[in-house]
């Protein structure tokens, strides 16, 4: 009886100790996971009950030390409005108010004239001092509310990755970039906290905590700061000096696929997206437009040959200075034959005959499945919103002017970041890799998720990687521009392009006088840590890429391998 | 026993002085008059041979009994929030159902005690027991408190299981009080708002029975891990209502944040476990079921109130043990310390 009484005494206990044990863990959930909804809660209720509430995670951009950069935030402010109801001498409130800040005199007489009202507002976004003063006033019928919007510390940078928080309806939501695409975990729902639940709430906590998809959570970008607003002030630079449309690019880690920076300008400033004109600064023509990129096809189309064994640097073919398809002429940007010539002049003098001679090596079928493995005609799943894919269907036709055009880099538009992935393979060793913006994802119920590389297949074998970059060295050190921009001590791997811009209004054929330039490259050139893809549209007073955007790829090129601290490797 | 008594000025001082800084000194000082009472009291239980509670055991339960029926009496009786609790005597109003709880456990311990041999037959354990407890519950659905009754209902299960009750007996009993206290719900308004509150928070008027799990919410909430500190409550101030009675929880939560949370839970687990060595050492059954009923009873109250304060069980109006204001809980708490006291010396 009595070890009997000492066993149920000890169910007991267990029994109230487990009750008590469920308390914690509610109290956890709401005091320590929870508890910024609840002092948002309870801020909000000690100065008035306002529906302004808003909340939404936090974007940061990652120096190279780590150190996490402010890109997007929640900046607090207080909204001043008025009870016209209870406000009866409005000339003097609107006195008072004015001495501490700025209003509309105009829009303040009018709500204050709605005496059936008892909410106008009539200021927003005061600062705390202002909310104070105005507070201390003790006005009848003048009432502070606080609120919270989005802000973007860092101005225009990177805003047509970022994009903005905006109306979506009558829903506040991410509208572009990666605050739509990542609007599940930046977005917070309006009526979590505040609400007494059963013990269900408890096991979503814990479910919350437990299982992968978060919904609340902060994002760390692979963006680099320093090296976005180098890149920004690059490109701002090249579109002014030749007033071109815009001017746009990526640089991205080729082993990982990770994007250092990526923009394009003129951009928008996401604070106050409301003033810009234009719709399309909203969209991010890295992903969303489609563009026949020209010359820098040549080397993906040399390497796919190299890698089949067709032809080596060394291999010849005569140059007469055209080749005739379909009883179409394709000729070399100049016209001129240069008689017998190896594939790394190819590359040097950017001779289309060479590539399509390097095509035909290869054949039409081994082409176009190197041009489906590079990953052209293909969303790359890069976490931005709404990719578009490469046009490479006329390839389908298997006609043989498609193939020529195609293996100099016309007649098949590609999106830059398509382009930049590709490229990636001739420096990373053959592997086309899935590029992303996001490495982490915070999580507030605790547990971090970290993006990892993901290689999607491989393309070209290492050997080939390896022959190609040295094929591209050789064209900065002896080529471009006479080899003036070959550094000493640095191996950097480039190649230009130019193509001429699709006619607009769909009718098939070419402006004469409207070029794409494009450029690319990549240092060091064996062991790449970054490749930069640049994009200029509808530049001016100059034709070749080689003249608008060898100088601000090397700048950008020096600077990156200066701030990283890159060893010489010659 | 001296840490429990550690315990009980700790809680208790820290309830004055947490209640100081919200209210009016009057109220300090009522308290204060109620817990030198309490403290008599409890010097004279710890005095009286706890086999005296045997004798007296019925006595003391009619007599509460009695002056539980007194509240419905309009003479007497008082009214307030919405129930009727409270009896007025001279210029004190008293809460007999703090009484009722103490005379039912005693006289529960007693009868069990007393038929240890027969509490695992239907005819002559469980059946009396529930009649018992039906009368009981009766009264206090009446008033109505179902706070108090949630307290009686599981702290006499638990009593009748230590008693040697049979588990089958007790799975029986659960599923009788999950149907009457479905069947409660559907009769009383005020009960009914409450679960409603509970099931559906979102829905319910904000104003009204869920305003105070509410703001109850709000306040622990917003204590976070640290909490906001000493008497920086805010929530105490306008918007928790009763914010020195059956939400002082809240306001504890608020200054002292989940650590301070954490620690007052350990410490009633503490008390609990303390007061279980000094019952096991006991020798007299009767003894051993009355000091198991008063702590756990004790407890289970202190984490019912903790826990309609978070969210987890319905609002039920009990207070918490030591720390909410209310004279008579406080009185009638430490006379409950005393017989465990007086248990530990003679036992």
């Amino acid at each position: 009886m009595k070890d009997n009484f000492s066993l149920r005494i000890k169910i007991a206990y267990i029994f109230i100790f487990v009750f008590g044990a469920v308390i914690a863990t509610r109290l956890f959930f709401v005091q320590v996971v929870h508890s910024n909804d609840y002092k948002e809660l309870a801020s909000r209720q000690y100065v008035a009950p306002s529906a302004g509430y808003f909340d939404r995670g936090a974007i940061f951009f990652k120096k190279k030390d780590g150190q996490l950069i402010s890109a997007a935030t929640i900046k607090k402010g207080f909204i001043l409005a008025i009870n016209p109801k209870i406000l009866n001498d409005a000339e003097l409130a609107f006195t008072k108010i004015s001495a501490v800040t700025q209003i509309d005199k105009d829009m303040f007489f009018k709500s204050a004239a709605k005496k059936s009202d008892t909410y106008e507002e009539v200021g927003r976004r005061l600062s705390n001092e202002e909310a104070d003063k105005i507070k201390l006033l003790k006005l009848k019928g003048v009432d502070i509310y606080s609120e919270g919007w989005r802000f973007y510390p860092a101005g225009s940078l990177a805003s047509r990755v970022l994009g903005f928080v905006g109306f979506n309806g009558d829903k506040l939501e991410g509208r572009y970039g990666l605050e739509k695409y990542y609007e599940n975990i930046l977005g917070r729902k309006e009526d979590n906290g505040g609400s007494a639940n059963s013990f269900a709430e408890i096991i979503m906590d814990i479910k919350k905590t437990v299982s992968d998809n978060t919904p609340n959570g902060d994002i760390v970008l692979t963006i680099e700061p320093e090296a976005q607003s180098f890149f920004e002030e690059s490109l701002r630079g090249v579109l002014d000096k030749y007033n071109a449309e815009m001017a746009g690019g990526i640089i991205i880690e080729p082993k990982t696929g990770k994007i250092l920076a990526m923009a394009s300008v003129p951009n928008f400033d996401p604070n106050a997206y409301g003033g810009t004109k234009d719709l399309s600064l909203f969209m991010n023509p890295s992903t969303q437009n489609v563009y026949e990129m020209g010359s820098i096809m040549k080397p993906l189309t040399l390497a796919a040959a190299l890698d089949q064994n067709k032809i080596t640097p060394e291999t010849t073919y005569s140059d007469k200075g055209f080749v005739v398809f379909n009883n179409k002429r394709i000729e070399n940007f100049d016209g001129k034959a240069r008689g017998t010539v190896s594939m790394q002049e190819v590359l040097n003098q950017s001779l289309n005959t060479g590539a399509v001679f390097a095509m035909q090596q290869l054949g039409k079928e081994k082409f176009l499945e190197y041009i489906k493995n590079y990953g052209f005609g293909e969303k790359t799943g890069i976490d931005l919103p709404d990719e578009v894919q490469g046009l490479i269907s006329n390839l389908n036709s298997m006609r043989d002017i498609e193939f020529a055009t195609a293996s100099f880099g016309q007649g098949i538009a590609v999106t830059p970041i398509e382009m930049a992935l590709a490229l990636s393979a001739l420096a990373n060793g053959g592997a086309l890799m899935k590029p992303y913006v996001v490495e982490r994802i915070k999580s507030q119920e605790g547990l971090d998720k970290n993006i990892e590389p993901v290689q999607k297949r491989q393309v070209l074998k290492k050997e080939t990687s390896e022959t190609i970059s040295r094929m591209l060295v050789n064209v900065t050190d002896k080529a471009l521009m006479g080899g003036v921009y070959k550094m000493d001590h640095y191996t950097i791997a480039a190649k230009t392009g130019t193509a001429q811009s699709i006619k607009s209004g769909g009718d098939k054929g070419y402006n004469e006088e409207e070029y794409i330039h494009t450029f690319f490259g990549y240092a060091p050139g064996f062991d790449a840590r970054f490749l930069t893809l640049l994009y200029l549209v509808k530049p001016q007073g100059v034709k070749y890429a080689s003249h608008s955007l060898s100088e601000p790829f090397m700048n950008i090129t020096k600077f990156l391998l200066n701030y990283y601290q890159v060893p010489p490797d010659r | 026993m001296v840490l429990a008594g550690f315990f009980i000025l700790f809680s208790a001082s820290m309830g004055l002085l947490t209640r100081e800084k919200a209210d009016f000194s009057s109220i300090v000082l009522k308290q204060f008059v109620f817990g030198v009472g309490g403290f008599v009291a409890l010097l004279a239980a710890s005095r009286i041979n706890y086999k005296n509670w045997q004798k007296f055991a019925l006595l003391l339960f009619l007599f509460s009994f009695f002056l539980s029926l007194l509240v419905f009496e309009p003479h007497v009786g008082f009214g307030y929030g919405g129930a009727k609790r409270w009896i007025n005597i001279g210029p004190f109003t008293f809460q007999p159902s703090e009484l009722l709880k103490l005379g039912f456990i005693a006289y529960l311990a007693s009868w069990i005690s007393a038929r240890k041999k027969d509490i695992k037959s239907f005819k002559f354990g469980l059946l009396p027991f529930l009649v018992i407890v039906a009368f009981v519950g009766f009264i206090l659905i009446a008033e109505p408190d179902i706070g108090t009754l949630g307290v009686i209902v599981i702290t006499s299960a638990l009593m009748f299981f230590i008693g040697g009750g049979k588990f089958t007996q007790i799975a029986v009993m659960i599923l009788l009080g999950l149907a009457l206290l479905y069947a409660l719900v559907l009769i009383k308004p005020h009960a009914m708002d409450r679960v409603q509150t509970f099931l559906n928070p979102s829905s319910a008027d904000v104003q009204g029975s869920g305003y105070q799990v509410k703001q109850a919410l709000i306040a622990v909430g917003s204590g976070g891990i640290y909490g906001r500190g000493f008497g920086m409550s805010i929530q105490k101030f306008s918007y928790l209502p009763e914010p020195i009675g059956d939400s002082i929880f809240a306001v504890f939560a608020e200054e002292f944040g989940f650590i301070g949370c954490v620690g007052l839970i350990a410490l009633f687990l503490f008390f609990l476990y303390r007061g279980f060595l000094i019952i096991l050492r006991a020798s007299d059954p009767f003894a051993k079921l009355l000091g198991a009923g008063i702590l756990m009873s004790m407890v289970i109250q202190s984490f019912i109130n903790i826990g309609s304060m978070v969210g987890i069980i319905p609002l039920t109006g009990v207070p918490l043990i030591f720390v909410s204001q209310g004279g008579s809980a406080l009185v009638i708490a430490l006379i409950e310390i005393g017989i465990i006291i007086n248990i530990s010396k003679y036992g």
